[in-house]
């Protein structure tokens, strides 16, 4: 501990995520940004179609799932995660951090936060989408699940919250000591090119086809494998900054 | 235009249309920098989050659609219902033209003993199912053309409404059926789940009962004759019915 403060561990991560969750908020603006021209883009054609076609009859069903919405904000929240490991955050670090731990832990703590914004936003998103589609196309407007399911619900943040901590791994493997970043780069690279070079050894049907909890479960033990592994390396990190 | 000049060319648009979209954001936003503080940030995201809950609060209230989604027990209802069609239809049983399907009737008056009748299906894919019936209550020199359809269903939707009826006229003592051209029909369909997902696991496929039923047979033209007429099928795409 550098702080000339005598404050506790515990107080000094309550500010920083207070401090942190104030000052990013800005970064929840740009996933409403996001969502809004996404959801204006797919107005007419949903996440999916369908098409059948017999006789003289096509028939086409433009479907509107989540999945747009959640893979827009899966891929907020993993830029998100990188830009808080980024030196232009660090800067903005309040001044009472002794140390890149308790900085690392009051990002992950921030970016769970914001993943349960998020999916509200990704909610809200959605069903402003489909009120709008209602009035407009009242006549071939079919629905067959109006209200989300609180399993789904649960992987959706789950979901955020993993690519968030992914990204704030890839953030901080940068930032510690030379032999993990070239470890990451090893495992980056393979992460690329295998599934190029070897397409058949990347299945993911398996983790499809676990119930829905499951998946979640599943997803909340690699993220905490990656937060931990996060504050390892900033534990590792030079404390001062460069 | 080859595809390549094609997809170049959208390619510079996109990026140029990205630049014009980076330049006036850069704009705006120096000009609003110091409007969004935090306050009215923090009331922005509320609000926005606020106005999707109104979305489903509205959608969950009053949202109804006109096009019902069959249920499994009425799927199977309709399927006993129309499941003997093609075996009176084999058995050249007119039996399975009950007046509920039957949707339009021409009346034509015709010369002679002899009523010619030209198909025209229009494309490849339609095919018109024609059959030829005798009844005694018609006078001479008269035919009936009646057009039933029977329920046609695809994804757990009655298209069977949607379906053109055929263009039927008389002209130089020839009856001509013509099949429509080509008709498209959107649908949009509200799915709260994540797609990608319902997609890919197996329980929709281990179903073991379809959603999605079309008969080829689901449309029927009758040609109703007095007896003692006969019809001229050069084509022989007419069948007959007792």
């Amino acid at each position: 501990m550098q702080s000339l403060t005598n404050m506790s561990f515990k107080t000094i991560i309550k500010k920083q995520v207070k401090w942190k969750a104030k000052l990013y908020s800005s970064a929840l603006s740009s996933l409403i940004i996001l969502q809004v021209i996404f959801g204006a883009l797919l107005f007419s054609s949903g996440s999916g179609s369908s098409g059948h076609g017999r006789g003289n009859l096509n028939v086409q069903f433009s479907i509107y799932s989540l999945d747009t919405f959640l893979f827009i904000t899966v891929f907020w929240a993993f830029i998100t995660a990188i830009l808080f490991t980024t030196k232009a955050y660090r800067m903005d670090d309040l001044s009472i951090i002794s140390s890149r731990t308790s900085s690392a832990i009051a990002n992950i703590l921030v970016l769970i936060l914001y993943s349960f914004f998020a999916v509200l936003i990704m909610l809200a998103s959605y069903y402003i989408q489909i009120l709008g589609l209602m009035l407009m196309e009242k006549d071939t407007f079919i629905i067959d699940k109006l209200l989300i399911s609180p399993s789904i619900f649960i992987l959706c943040i789950c979901s955020i919250c993993l690519f968030s901590a992914i990204g704030l791994l890839f953030g901080y493997c940068f930032q510690g000591p030379s032999i993990i970043k070239i470890a990451s780069i090893v495992l980056l690279a393979i992460g690329i090119i295998s599934p190029i070079i070897f397409p058949e050894s990347v299945n993911l049907q398996p983790f499809i086809q676990l119930p829905d909890l499951m998946l979640s479960g599943f997803y909340i033990i690699v993220s905490i494998l990656c937060f931990t592994l996060c504050i390892w390396i900033a534990d590792k990190s030079e404390v001062s900054r460069k | 235009m080859t595809n390549a000049t094609v997809l170049l060319l959208s390619l510079l648009i996109t990026i140029l249309l990205l630049t014009l979209v980076f330049f006036i954001v850069r704009k705006v936003s120096n000009k609003t920098k110091n409007f969004w503080t935090l306050k009215r940030l923090s009331i922005g995201i509320t609000a926005y989050i606020a106005v999707g809950l109104f979305a489903l609060l509205y959608l969950s209230l009053f949202a109804n659609s006109s096009i019902q989604v069959l249920s499994k027990s009425e799927l199977k209802k309709i399927e006993k219902n129309i499941e003997p069609i093609q075996k009176y239809d084999q058995e050249y049983n007119s039996s399975f033209l009950t007046d509920n399907y039957k949707k339009k009737t021409w009346e034509f008056d015709f010369l002679g003993g002899t009523l010619p009748v030209t198909i025209n299906n229009g494309n490849e894919d339609s095919s018109l199912n024609i059959r030829h019936l005798y009844n005694d209550n018609i006078p001479a020199g008269k035919a009936i053309v009646s057009y039933y359809q029977f329920p046609a269903i695809i994804d757990g939707i009655d298209i069977s409404d949607k379906i053109p009826l055929p263009n039927v006229y008389m002209s130089q003592n020839q009856l001509w059926i013509e099949a429509l051209s080509r008709h498209e029909v959107n649908y949009h369909r509200i799915k709260a789940s994540i797609g990608i997902l319902d997609f890919n696991r197996e329980e929709d496929f281990d179903d073991d009962y379809p959603s999605s039923i079309f008969y080829l047979s689901s449309n029927f033209i009758v040609i109703e004759t007095p007896n003692g007429t006969d019809i001229e099928d050069s084509q022989g795409v007419i069948q007959y019915l007792r």
